[in-house]
C-alpha cells in the first residue's frame, strides 16, 4: 500500500483562519476519489466532492487526518499545515470494495436513490471483455444478450435493447446499437475508467429510454483535474478461448492551467470457442477505439473539448457444429462500424451564492455501419449523424441541492442496401427538467420533473405489402421521480423511489419492413405504435460499514404499452411465419401489452478479515404481461459468490456463478412435429423460434490470480499481472436471450492474462 | 496571418466532412412485391405469385432465338410501378448457367438469349445501385433445337 499525503493547512493562530484543501488521486489513473471521508483529528468530518476535493478550516501547524475511501487503503497520519493544498495520491485496495456514487451533470456526484454499481479500474482489469455489456455483466440485475463477443447488449432487470441507456461520459453514443441483436455499443471498455451501472427507470437524470437503467461509461476525455506531471498507464491482455490479444495505452498530463488526455486501446480475436473447444464460425473480431481531450482548468471550473474515432470489424455468428442457425445467412455476416465523435464540455462553479455550478455540454457523432454477406457485398449499410446538447444550473441553498436543465437531441439516421429493413428517418428530442434533492438531518428527500417531446419523421413514406400508413409520429410526456433517504444508523440507510419514465417507439420498431440478416429475423414495423409508460417503485437498504456493504433492493414496474418484438407464428400450420420475400426469416412484429417487472437483487461485499474478501451476488428478475403470460427473452435468475484471499503482493479469487434455468417462456401454438429441437430439412435448420423455448441452467466456476509486482512498485513503475480463468470446468451453457440458443452455447473455458503497468 | 487562416482551414476541414452525412442522398427503396414477364406484344409469360411461385413454372426458347421480354414490377396492390424515371434501377437477369443463357438489357425492354441445348434456372431481379431491390424465385428454362 503507498499513500502519499499531502496536506497544507495555514497555521492556527498564525492569522486569520484559513481554509485548507485536501485533493485526492486514484494512484494509479489518477482519476478524482470523490465520496471518500476525511476525519480531521478534533472529528470534524469531511467528504471529497465530484472532483475529488475537500475544504476546511485550519487551526493548527499540523493536522492529523484519517482518510477512508471504499475502494482504496486506509491512511492515517499527520501533516504540516504549511500550504493551503494537499494533495493526496490512494493506491487502490485490492478488494471490490467500490464507492457507490455516480455521476450525472444534474446533480454531480453522490448515492443514487435507486440500486446502484460501479464498476472501478481493478474489476475491469479483470473482465477484459470486448464488450461493456460482458464487463459488467457479473453484477446483480445485470445480464448480457450476445450475438457474438462484440454484439453484445446490457440487460437490467430483464429490459435491454432501447430500453437501457449507454452513455459515454454522460452523453449519447449517438450509435445505432439498441436497434438490433447484433449491433455493438461503439465503447471499448478498455478505456473507461469506471462504469456506473443505474438499475430501474432512470429518466428524471437521464431522459428517455432508461426503463430499464443506465449504464455510464465514466472516461474523462475532457480532462476535469490537472496533472503536475505526465502520468500514463499501459495494458496488455491475451486470451484462450478466441486466440485474442489486445492492449491500451493513457496518457494525462498538464501545462500551466491546461490539461490534456490521450487514449487508445487495440484488440483482435479470431472466431470465439465454445466448450469442447469447438469454433463458432464467424465471430471474430478486430478494432481500435482512440481519444484525446484538452481543457483549460481552473479553481472554479474546466472548459474542453475531445475527440473520439471508433472502428470496429466483427461477425455475427451463423453456424455452430455444421448446423446453420434457424434463418442465418450460410456465410455469415461481416459488420463493419465506423464512429467519429466530437465533444465540448464547461462547467464554473462560483465560488459565493446559491448558484453551486452552471455546466453545459454538447457532443457531435458521425456513424457508419456496413454489414457484409457472403462474397463482401453490403447487405445493409446504415449512416446516422446524431448531435445533443445539454445545459444546467445547479443550485445549493440551505439543505436544497438541485438542478434545472434543458436539453436537445437530433439525430438523422439512413439506411440502404438489398436486405435494409430501417426506413431513414429524422428524430428530434426537446426537453426541459427540474429536480431537487432536500437533506434534513437523517433524511433526503428527492423531487423532480421533466418534460420531453420527440418527433419522428421518415424520409422515405414509400408502403409496402406489409407496411402501410408511414407517417411522421411526435410524443411528448412528463415524467419524474419522488423518493426519500433515510440514515437509520451511521452506516446503514433505506431507501425508497417512485419514479416514471417513458420511451417513445423507435425508428426502427415505427418503420422496418425488410429481412435483418443478422438478427436472423425479418422485421415489420408499427407506425401506429404507442410510447411505452413505465412506472416504477425500489426499495433499497444499504449498510456501508468499515469491513465492506450490503445492498438489497426489491424492485416494481409496470410497463403500458410495452413493445414486444415477437416472432409470428403460422396458427394455421404451426410453424414460423417466414417472410413473403424471401421465405427465409421467422417475421417479428411489434404488438404492445401491458407488462409488469419485478425481482429483488442482492450485492453483499464484506471483508471479515483484512486477508478475505466475499462478494456475494443474486438477482431473481420477472417479467409477465398483465395476464400473466411471461415476457419472451427474458433472463433467469442467478448467483454469484466471489471469494478473495490477499497475501501480500498475491490475491487469489474463486467464483460460483449459478445461472439457473429459465422456464418462463410463452406458449406458443404449435403442431406436435415443430418443436425447440433443431431439426435439419432440406439442409435448413428449423425449430421454434428461442422465444418460445426453455434455457437450461448451469453452474460455472471461474478463477483468477492477481499479482502485484513488487520491485516495479519500488520502482514506482506499480505492475500488476492478473490471470483469470472464465468457465472454468468448460461448462456448456446457454444465453436465455439468444435467438439462436437452441444451437450455439456460450464460450467454453478462458484463460487470459493481463499487464497493467502506471506511472 | 495567412498562416492562420490556413490553419483554422485546415483544422475546420475534418469538421466539415464529419458534418457531411455518410449515406448522403437515399433513394427510395423499390417496393416490389411481383413481377410480370411479358413477350413483345404484351402477352403475358409467366409472372410471379405473392413472389413465391410462378404462375408458369418455365420458359421454353429454342436455340440461337432470343426471346424479346418487358419485365413489369407491380406494388402490393398489384399496380404497375413505373421505373422508367428512376435512372438508379435496373432489371437484371441471373442464370445458374449462364454459358447457357443470358440477359441482354434495352431501354424499355429485353432480350433472353439462349447458347446452346439444355436445361438451365434463371431469375430476375431490380437492381439498385449496388444491390438489389428485389428478386424473384427461380425460373426453369428449357432450351430445345431450332
Amino acid at each position: 500500500m503507498t499513500l502519499l499525503c499531502t496536506v497544507a493547512v495555514p497555521a492556527f493562530g498564525q492569522g486569520p483562519q484559513r481554509l485548507v484543501s485536501v485533493t485526492l488521486h486514484d494512484l494509479r489513473t489518477s482519476a478524482p476519489i470523490s465520496g471518500a471521508l476525511i476525519v480531521v483529528e478534533r472529528g470534524e468530518s469531511l467528504r471529497t466532492d465530484s472532483v475529488g476535493i475537500a475544504t476546511f478550516p485550519a487551526r493548527t501547524d499540523s493536522v492529523w487526518l484519517d482518510v477512508r475511501a471504499l475502494g482504496y487503503m486506509r491512511w492515517q497520519g499527520y501533516r504540516s499545515t504549511a500550504d493551503a493544498r494537499i494533495r493526496l495520491s490512494l493506491e487502490p485496495a485490492a478488494t471490490l470494495l467500490q464507492t457507490v456514487e455516480v455521476r450525472s451533470r444534474a446533480l454531480g456526484t453522490g448515492s443514487a436513490f435507486q440500486s446502484a454499481a460501479v464498476i472501478g479500474s481493478e474489476q475491469l482489469a479483470e473482465r477484459m471483455a470486448p464488450s461493456i455489456a460482458a464487463v459488467i455483466a457479473a453484477e446483480p440485475g445485470v445480464n448480457v444478450r450476445t450475438n457474438g463477443p462484440m454484439a453484445s447488449q446490457p440487460v437490467i432487470r430483464g429490459l435491454t435493447g432501447d430500453r437501457v441507456l449507454v452513455l459515454e461520459d454522460g452523453m449519447r453514443t449517438g450509435d445505432i446499437a439498441t436497434t438490433a441483436p447484433d449491433h455493438a455499443v461503439t465503447v471499448d471498455p478498455a478505456t473507461a475508467r469506471r462504469i456506473e451501472v443505474i438499475r430501474g427507470p432512470a429518466g428524471l437524470l437521464y431522459g428517455s429510454n432508461t426503463l430499464g437503467g443506465v449504464v455510464n461509461v465514466v472516461r474523462d476525455d475532457i480532462p476535469r483535474t490537472r496533472a503536475e506531471a505526465v502520468q500514463w498507464d499501459v495494458s496488455t491482455f491475451g486470451e484462450q478461448v478466441n486466440r485474442g490479444v489486445g492492449g491500451s495505452a493513457r496518457l494525462h498530463g498538464g501545462v500551466g492551467s491546461l490539461a490534456w488526455s490521450v487514449d487508445g486501446t487495440g484488440r483482435q480475436a479470431a472466431d470465439t470457442r465454445g466448450p469442447n473447444n469447438r469454433a463458432l464460425p464467424f465471430t471474430d473480431l478486430e478494432g481500435f477505439d482512440a481519444g484525446a481531450g484538452l481543457a483549460v482548468v481552473g479553481a472554479q471550473g474546466h472548459a474542453g473539448v475531445s475527440a473520439r474515432e471508433y472502428r470496429s470489424y466483427y461477425g455475427v455468428p451463423s453456424s455452430f457444429a455444421g448446423v446453420t442457425l434457424p434463418g442465418a445467412h450460410d456465410g455469415g455476416v461481416y459488420v463493419d462500424i465506423r464512429r467519429s465523435a466530437a465533444r465540448a464540455d464547461a462547467e464554473w462553479r462560483p465560488e459565493h451564492g446559491m448558484v453551486e455550478a452552471v455546466s453545459v455540454g454538447g457532443n457531435g457523432v458521425r456513424f457508419e455501419q456496413s454489414e457484409f454477406e457472403q462474397g463482401g457485398f453490403v447487405g445493409t449499410r446504415f449512416g446516422q449523424l446524431a448531435a445533443s446538447g445539454e445545459a444546467v444550473v445547479r443550485l445549493r441553498a440551505g439543505g436544497h441541492r438541485g438542478a434545472i436543465g434543458a436539453y436537445s437531441q437530433w439525430r438523422d439516421l439512413r439506411a440502404q442496401g438489398s436486405f435494409t429493413g430501417t426506413r431513414p428517418a429524422v428524430q428530434r428530442t426537446n426537453a426541459v427538467f427540474a429536480v431537487d434533492e432536500y437533506t434534513r438531518g437523517r433524511v433526503t428527500l428527492l423531487a423532480g420533473a421533466r418534460m420531453d417531446r420527440i418527433t419522428t419523421r421518415p424520409l422515405d413514406s414509400t408502403e409496402s405489402l406489409l407496411l402501410r400508413n408511414v407517417r411522421s409520429r411526435a410524443f411528448s410526456a412528463v415524467t419524474g421521480a419522488v423518493g426519500a433517504r433515510v440514515q437509520l444508523t451511521t452506516a446503514l440507510s433505506a431507501t425508497v423511489q417512485a419514479a416514471r419514465a417513458f420511451r417513445p417507439p423507435s425508428i426502427e420498431e415505427l418503420y422496418s419492413a425488410g429481412p435483418h440478416l443478422a438478427s436472423y429475423a425479418y422485421e415489420i414495423g408499427d407506425p401506429g405504435l404507442e410510447a411505452e409508460r413505465g412506472t416504477g417503485t425500489d426499495a433499497v437498504l444499504r449498510w456501508e460499514g468499515a469491513r465492506g456493504r450490503v445492498e438489497l433492493a426489491a424492485y416494481t414496474m409496470q410497463v403500458q404499452d410495452y413493445v414486444a418484438f415477437a416472432p409470428q407464428v403460422d396458427s394455421s400450420t404451426g410453424l414460423p411465419l417466414r417472410d413473403p420475400r424471401l421465405r427465409r426469416y421467422v417475421v417479428y412484429r411489434p404488438t404492445q401489452v401491458d407488462a409488469q417487472l419485478a425481482g429483488a437483487e442482492l450485492r453483499a461485499v464484506v471483508a471479515p478479515s483484512p486477508r478475505w474478501l466475499i462478494d456475494l451476488g443474486a438477482d431473481l428478475p420477472r417479467g409477465a404481461q398483465r395476464d400473466g403470460t411471461p415476457l419472451p427473452a427474458m433472463p433467469s435468475a442467478s448467483t454469484r459468490l466471489d471469494v478473495r484471499y490477499v497475501r501480500r503482493a498475491l490475491t487469489l479469487g474463486f467464483v460460483a456463478d449459478a445461472r439457473y434455468a429459465q422456464n418462463r417462456v410463452p406458449v406458443a401454438p404449435v403442431q406436435e412435429s415443430v418443436t425447440c429441437d433443431v431439426v435439419v430439412r432440406d439442409g435448413e435448420a428449423q425449430a421454434l423460434p428461442a422465444e418460445f423455448c426453455a434455457t437450461p441452467g448451469a453452474l460455472l466456476m471461474h478463477a483468477m490470480v492477481t499479482w502485484r509486482v513488487p520491485n516495479a512498485a519500488r520502482l514506482r513503475w506499480p505492475t500488476t499481472l492478473t490471470l483469470t480463468v472464465d468457465n472454468l470446468f468448460d461448462r456448456t451453457w446457454r444465453d436465455p436471450m439468444w435467438r439462436a440458443k437452441q444451437v450455439a452455447p456460450q464460450p467454453g473455458r478462458n484463460v487470459r492474462l493481463m499487464l497493467q503497468v502506471v506511472r | 496571418m495567412m498562416r492562420w487562416r490556413r490553419a483554422i482551414m485546415l483544422l475546420l476541414l475534418p469538421m466539415l466532412t464529419a458534418c457531411e452525412h455518410p449515406l448522403g442522398l437515399v433513394s427510395s427503396h423499390v417496393e416490389a412485391a411481383d413481377l410480370v414477364v411479358a413477350d413483345s406484344l404484351g402477352g403475358v409469360l409467366t409472372r410471379t405469385e405473392l413472389n413465391r411461385t410462378w404462375r408458369v413454372d418455365s420458359l421454353h426458347l429454342r436455340d440461337d432465338v432470343p426471346l424479346r421480354v418487358v419485365l413489369t414490377a407491380l406494388d402490393f396492390r398489384g399496380d404497375a410501378l413505373d421505373l422508367s424515371e428512376r435512372s438508379d434501377l435496373s432489371f437484371r437477369m441471373e442464370a445458374e448457367h449462364a454459358a447457357l443463357v443470358q440477359w441482354e438489357p434495352q431501354r424499355g425492354f429485353g432480350w433472353i438469349r439462349p447458347f446452346g441445348r439444355g436445361e438451365t434456372r434463371i431469375r430476375f431481379l431490380i437492381w439498385h445501385g449496388d444491390h438489389t431491390d428485389f428478386v424473384t424465385p427461380w425460373l426453369r428454362v428449357i432450351i430445345d433445337s431450332p
